[in-house]
């Protein structure tokens, strides 16, 4: 079951791609006192890079911050990260022609298939405080 | 996890092996991207790249490879891949490279595949 309240921790970190080793280390950490095992581990800090990256590369000016939350709860690690500069919409992105671009090898899209294939659950919202988007990682613990 | 890379250059007859280690990401990218142009500037056309040192890959990293394929392939070379670590595999596997790349197991096991395609009339 879900708890209503967890253990929260938080980094901010310009945006600048210097940076990902920071949010790795950060995200690691989490994933490590969630109980995650090492592939699952590997998994949310590798979706949290290519978010990240791709609010560097599209979203935010290097001087902007990225704000990464993590929230323990019983059997989930939640994974929130804000941004306050120009909203896109990861789950809007097609998908459809992940397989096209590959075979026409272009790069873009790349980061979006591989966070929608390993994170459980992913919601974006943007508002006038800023655009979040959160991971749900679910955790199996034997 | 720290964020240290490196790209190493070897030469085995006409295959120019290229070998990424530490981490790769959207900051080291670049990097990996020069060496690989680099070598085409000076004529290479058989690109091994071996990656029993590389911890860690993202898309950024795979991307690198993906501008260069088609090109390298136009003139009769090719990127091949060797020693990718399982969890590294698994982001290549992800993204459907193994379709659309030579990813062999070992680095002797590539140096063989680009000899049979040197060796080919």
């Amino acid at each position: 079951m879900m708890n209503s309240t967890g253990h929260i921790d938080k980094i901010s970190v310009p945006a600048r791609p210097e940076c990902l080793a920071s949010i790795r280390t950060f995200i690691e950490k989490q994933t490590t006192q969630a109980g995650l095992d090492e592939k699952q581990s590997y998994n949310v800090i590798l979706s949290c890079d290519e978010a990240c990256s791709n609010l560097m590369r599209h979203s935010l000016m290097p001087d902007m911050n990225i704000i990464l939350t993590a929230t323990h709860l019983a059997n989930i690690l939640k994974i929130e990260i804000t941004d306050h500069g120009k909203p896109f919409n990861p789950l809007t992105y097609s998908e459809t022609d992940i397989s096209e671009r590959l075979h026409s090898f272009k790069r873009g899209g790349l980061g979006i298939h591989i966070i929608k294939s390993l994170i459980d659950e992913i919601t974006y919202t943007s508002t006038t405080a800023g655009n979040t988007l959160t991971f749900i990682k679910f955790i199996n613990k034997a | 996890m720290e964020n240290s890379f490196e790209v190493k250059n070897a030469k085995c007859g006409e295959i120019q092996i290229i070998s990424p280690c530490g981490y790769l990401d959207a900051h080291t990218a670049p990097e990996l991207e020069n060496a690989i142009r680099t070598a085409i500037d000076a004529g290479e056309k058989f690109l091994l790249v071996d990656f029993e040192s590389l911890d860690y890959i993202s898309s950024a990293g795979l991307g690198v490879f993906m501008a260069f394929i088609e090109d390298i392939r136009e003139i009769g070379g090719d990127i091949k891949m060797s020693s990718l670590k399982q969890k590294v595999y698994a982001v290549f596997d992800l993204l459907g490279f193994p379709i659309l790349f030579d990813i062999l197991p070992t680095k002797q096991e590539g140096i063989a595949k680009f000899d049979e395609l040197i060796a080919k009339p």
